[in-house]
């Protein structure tokens, strides 16, 4: 079992006041190192041309922001800027990088299925503790999150044209396991993570309302995001489609 | 005869009438065998039919409810009818004239658009015909009884409780409901699987025409959106009938469970109504512009995101429920949302108007009515979706007035236009250009007059659902006005019925192909005969009959597949879901008494529940199960190949992940899974809301629930295994293994049974839903066991000849999904053994 060691400072330092809040990068050498390497990999693997490498760079560049920008000291200090972090991660930073590689290897449904659960996993109160009390934990979180939601998305929009039922199937789940989510955390009578109980008061917000905040920014922030990635797709999707067939423009012969 | 020498024999349609020709075997089913009626023409027909007659009683309802509210204190009817007035109003509105009047025109105008012979189940479509109309009765005789529902349309708990409703009210609200829903999930299975596999050769998604994108996404909303009240109601009725908390806070249930349930079904079910009335739009358009509609890919895309959203919205509906105000403040930036894909749609319908020179028929005025009072409609609704305005208004006439400008503005107004665009259709007839105009004026002027002054009788603080108000605090004049507009839009109506019965005797014949649309339900003269084509042509634009010109030639001479028919059967073309190409040759069955009396025996089975004729019940069920075997039991003809013409030669029946039948086990899991869902998440919401009851239930056996995870892992490989041997046509093996699977289903059902057993139901809500959950396994294991049986005794029996896999490959991933939720059971009560204190 784990104990927890009553000096560790989390990977995103302490909370942070509201004043000091500007100042708190996170400039980590490891971290930056990592960023660099993960950069120098896709530029070598993601070829050049069709836009795939702009959206490769982009969604780099939101993980770094994510993580370098003092939005990692915030979600020490809010829930809800913990959850505004993975959203950005997993719900924009993914798509844009799954964008870019090719998922046609991977069930969307499979994908669909490891995202969700480890979506609860690291949301639920002891698993969450943990990645507060340990480097270790709190990266495995991360790279689980980030990663399968990188499987999913591709695997979404690589078999999108071929099987169709199955991709609806995964993205139904993924949207609908997050709104339930959400709904529970919203109207959840208790505090689900003590770290944040003397925490949160510096920024105007009782930890409640912060655990709310974190819920209805997953409900609203998390479906318009999703859903904005899906109508997109399906946008492409139909163009695509259209320009290989080569529909015409009928009119009515009256 | 050994399998291999009846294998030789065996010519490919053990059902086949050989000494019929094509015209006779597709022949109607005239009298009394008019009631065994499979085809999609009949079946969609009493959809609407029987959907228009709600409508009509609905709307006097409604009438009642206008007349007493003419003058203040009236006395026209007492407080109780009152209640019972709106709360019919509202119900037979909703759930027994809206879903299903659409679900009707999607069964008789996608086969025809799409280029099948009939819908891909026909007689799933009888069935769930039956379910509805027998739902709608039993809630309607309940006025018989003096027992009409009287809680207002959402029936929220505790009002609905037996404390505060005793008598049979409301148990005839929630067991007739719950009937017909039954019929609009079994549609919406079979719209799915009909729109994905039974298309024209070449016609790939996108080349369907927009309506069928409008009714599949419409269906997938249907086969999500009603589990959570169908789950809703059941845990309701089981409340009032046993006696489980589920809503009772005493015991750690919550009111606002009911209401969550509720909502994430009643939400979605706006969109449910208005998709399907803009399909109508989107159709109808391009018709009377004379150019295709504007923009196919954009509002593809807009129908799918609002599927979507729709699904994330409902907790809008629950302002006054003491949500946090920050969360508060979300839903309400949230709920302005779907304005996007909302506004997408009538920017695509503008665009299309704008192309051309619209010539301005009946229809066409209606799609102008639907448009101007569908934005207003619209703009109040993103009046309502600000808190404080909310607040304000909640519960007052101003949401009356908002709801209809939706309801009414967003499918009242399309579907008239759809019955002048689509009688023709129907009855060969064209109904009257200035009768049309009158009615669509006098609906107009009726239903602004009504409704628009609602928006200020509400605001001048007239709460909804009250049966008389006093003289002289402002409301007066607006509420007579209110009541003169309701006549004004009844004579409407009226006039459309007389139009109607007019034109069917002197109406103007319409010929072929009347208004000059492009899509293909126009293909033949008026009206067309039963089987829709004699052979399917192959289509290449989503305007087929302006682009193709060989479609405007002689019907029954244009090329197409199955022009031949060998086996003397029904049947139409399979197709690859998306490119639309020839997969198999589908059987479609002939006419036959079991729909009606497969759904027969369930409305005894709820008729006497609601009486408690428990004996009644269980004969019932039995009917019911001997019912469903029938169905099921009927020869297959898969297994041989035949000529299809243009070329084409296809398997029957294939057993295939792209065929209709197994698109539609898929379909049906979906439901299952979001019956699932929300069963779970009533659990995890109680054990959230109330924890200190969550601590009060015995731990589960963790043993037993750990047993019960293998037996269903291995109930799934079981089933695997099945379907590999029988591919292989080693019947006898896939028998016994079959039969194995079985076992393993009840001993997993059991094993979940063993590891609850412990847990007080009486006691706490969360101990009650977690009996559900397993009860509603253990149902799910039933059919799995049973439709295991059914496979393993036809194949001892020698019903399965060499080559006939579907029954095995479409049980494989049916047991896959059960033996899923069955894990899933398991591993949630490991993880409640661990996390109770
Ligand atoms: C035909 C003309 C219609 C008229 C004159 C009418 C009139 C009314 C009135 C006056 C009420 C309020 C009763 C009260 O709060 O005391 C009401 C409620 C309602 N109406 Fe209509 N209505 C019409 C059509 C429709 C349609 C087409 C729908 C749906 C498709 C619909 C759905 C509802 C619903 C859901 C309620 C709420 C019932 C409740 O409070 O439980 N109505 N209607
Ligand atoms: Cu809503």
């Amino acid at each position: 079992m784990f104990t927890p060691d009553p000096d560790y400072v989390p990977f995103c330092g302490m909370p942070p006041l509201p004043a000091e809040l500007m100042a708190r990068w996170t400039l980590d050498p490891a971290l930056l190192a990592g960023l660099a390497l993960a950069l120098a990999l896709g530029l070598w693997r993601v070829p050049a041309g069709g836009g795939a490498r702009a959206s490769f760079i982009s969604g780099w560049g939101l993980t770094a922001i994510a993580f370098v920008s003092p939005i990692c000291a915030l979600s020490m200090a809010l829930f809800s800027a913990r959850v505004g972090q993975h959203l950005l991660l997993t719900l924009v930073a993914a798509p844009l990088i799954a964008h870019a590689l090719d998922g046609r290897r991977v069930p969307p449904m499979g994908g669909a299925i490891v995202f969700s659960g480890f979506f609860w996993f690291w949301h639920l109160p002891t698993p969450y503790q943990t990645t507060l009390q340990s480097d270790a934990i709190y990266w495995a979180m991360h790279l689980t999150l980030l990663g399968s939601a990188i499987v999913f998305w591709s695997a979404l929009f690589g078999r999108m044209d071929r099987q169709p039922i199955s991709g609806f199937l995964s993205a139904i789940l993924v949207g609908a396991q997050m709104s339930a989510l959400s709904a529970i955390l919203v109207f959840s009578t208790g505090l689900w993570h003590d770290w944040h109980r003397a925490v949160t008061a510096p920024y105007g917000l009782s930890a409640m309302a912060d655990q709310a905040l974190a819920g209805g920014l997953m409900w609203v922030f998390g479906s318009l995001l999703f859903v904005g990635a899906i109508g997109l797709m399906v946008v492409r999707l139909v163009a695509r489609a259209e320009s290989r067939a080569g529909i015409g423009h009928a009119t009515s012969p009256r | 005869m050994s399998a291999t020498a009846e294998h030789q024999t065996y010519t490919g349609a053990l059902k086949g009438e050989p000494n019929k020709s094509f015209e006779e075997i597709w022949a109607q089913p005239r009298g009394i065998r008019s009631l065994t009626s499979v085809s999609h023409r009949v079946v969609g027909k009493r959809f609407i039919v029987t959907g228009f007659i709600f409508f009509l009683i609905a709307g006097l309802l409604a009438l009642g409810v206008r007349t007493q509210l003419i003058v203040p204190g009236n006395t026209f009817l007492d407080l109780q009818t009152y209640n019972q007035f709106f709360t019919m109003h509202g119900t037979l509105m909703m759930f027994l004239f809206a879903i299903p009047i659409l679900e009707g025109f999607g069964v008789y105008f996608l086969p025809l658009m799409l280029g099948a012979r009939d819908l891909i189940f026909p007689r799933l479509g009888a069935f769930g015909y039956f379910c509805y109309l027998f739902g709608g009765i039993i809630v309607l005789s309940s006025f018989l009884f003096d027992a009409a529902p009287e809680s207002g349309w959402f029936m929220y708990t505790p009002l609905t409780t037996k404390e505060y409703t005793p008598g049979l009210s409301a148990d005839f609200w929630l067991i007739g409901i719950t009937f017909a829903e039954i019929a609009s999930v079994t549609a919406a299975v079979e719209l799915i699987a009909a729109i994905l596999c039974a298309r024209a050769p070449g016609m790939s998604l996108t080349k369907m025409p927009i309506f069928g994108w409008y009714i599949l996404i419409t269906a997938f909303m249907i086969a999500i959106g009603f589990p959570p009240l169908i789950i809703g109601s059941v845990l309701l009725e089981s409340q009032r009938l046993l006696g489980l908390p589920f809503f009772d806070a005493a015991f750690g249930g919550d009111p606002l469970l009911w209401q969550h349930l509720f909502w994430i079904f009643g939400h979605p079910e706006v969109y449910i109504i208005f998709l399907p009335a803009a399909g109508f739009v989107s159709t109808m358009l391009p018709t009377f512009v004379g150019k295709p509609i504007f923009g196919y890919g954009f509002l593809v895309a807009a129908i799918v995101t609002m599927g979507f959203i729709s699904f994330g919205l409902w907790a809008h509906h629950m302002y006054a429920t003491g949500i946090s105000p920050v969360s508060l403040s979300l839903f309400s930036a949230a709920s302005t949302m779907v304005a996007i894909p909302t506004g997408i749609q009538i920017f695509c319908f503008i665009a299309t108007l704008a192309q051309g020179r619209p010539r301005f028929t009946t229809p066409m005025l209606f799609v102008f009515g639907f448009l101007f009072i569908f934005v207003l409609g619209g703009l109040t609704g993103v009046m309502l979706a600000s808190v404080p305005f909310n607040f304000q208004v909640h519960d007052t006439y101003f949401v009356v007035a908002h709801l209809h400008y939706v309801l009414i503005g967003g499918m009242v107004f399309p579907l008239f236009g759809a019955f002048y665009y689509w009688v023709p259709h129907f009855t060969g007839r064209m109904m009257s250009e200035t009768l049309g105009k009158w009615v669509f004026w006098l609906m107009f002027i009726g239903f602004n007059t009504t409704f628009f002054l609602m928006h200020v009788t509400g605001l001048r603080g007239m709460p909804r659902r009250v049966a008389t108000y006093p003289e002289d605090i402002g409301w007066d004049r607006l509420n007579m006005l209110s009541s003169i507009g309701s006549y004004i839009l009844a004579a409407g109506i009226a006039l459309f019925v007389i139009d109607f019965f007019r034109h069917l005797r002197s109406g103007e014949p319409a010929g072929r192909n009347p208004w000059g649309a492009g899509t293909m339900e126009w293909f033949y003269p008026t009206v067309a005969p039963g089987y829709n084509f004699r052979a399917i042509p192959p289509v290449r634009s989503r305007e087929p009959l302006w682009d193709q010109p060989e479609l405007n030639e002689d019907p029954a001479a244009v090329g197409g597949v199955l022009r031949a028919y060998p086996d003397h059967r029904r049947e139409t073309v399979g197709c690859d879901p998306l490119s639309g190409e020839p997969l198999h040759i589908a059987r479609l069955p002939h006419p036959t008494w079991v729909p009606l009396f497969t759904a027969f025996a369930i409305a005894v089975m709820f008729g006497s529940l609601l009486v408690s004729a428990y004996w009644v019940t269980a004969g019932a069920f039995v009917a019911m199960m001997a019912g469903f075997t029938a169905w099921a039991w009927e020869p297959s003809d898969s297994g041989v190949t035949r000529d299809a013409g243009l070329g084409y030669r296809l398997p029957v029946d294939k057993a295939d992940r792209r065929s209709h039948t197994y698109i539609a086990v898929i379909g049906t899991l979906l439901i299952l899974g979001a019956l699932y869902f929300s069963l779970v998440f009533g659990v995890l919401y109680l054990w959230n809301t109330f924890p200190d009851f969550a601590a009060r239930i015995a731990r589960p056996d963790p043993l037993m629930a750990g047993g019960a995870i293998a037996a269903a892992v291995l109930m799934a490989v079981g089933a695997m295994a099945a379907k590999w041997l029988s591919m292989r046509d080693r019947f006898l093996t896939a028998a016994l293994t079959g039969v194995v699977t079985a076992a393993l289903g009840a001993a997993t059902a059991g094993l979940l049974y063993l590891a609850i057993a412990d847990i007080d139901r009486n006691a706490t809500a969360l101990g009650a839903t977690a009996w559900a959950i397993v009860a509603y396994v253990g149902v799910l294991m039933f059919i799995a066991i049973w439709w295991a049986l059914f496979n393993a005794l036809r194949k001892l029996t020698g019903r399965t000849r060499p080559g006939q896999h579907v029954a095995d490959f479409n049980f494989s991933p049916f047991a896959k999904g059960v033996a899923l939720f069955a894990a899933t059971t398991g591993a949630l009560l490991l993880a409640a053994q661990g996390a109770l204190p």
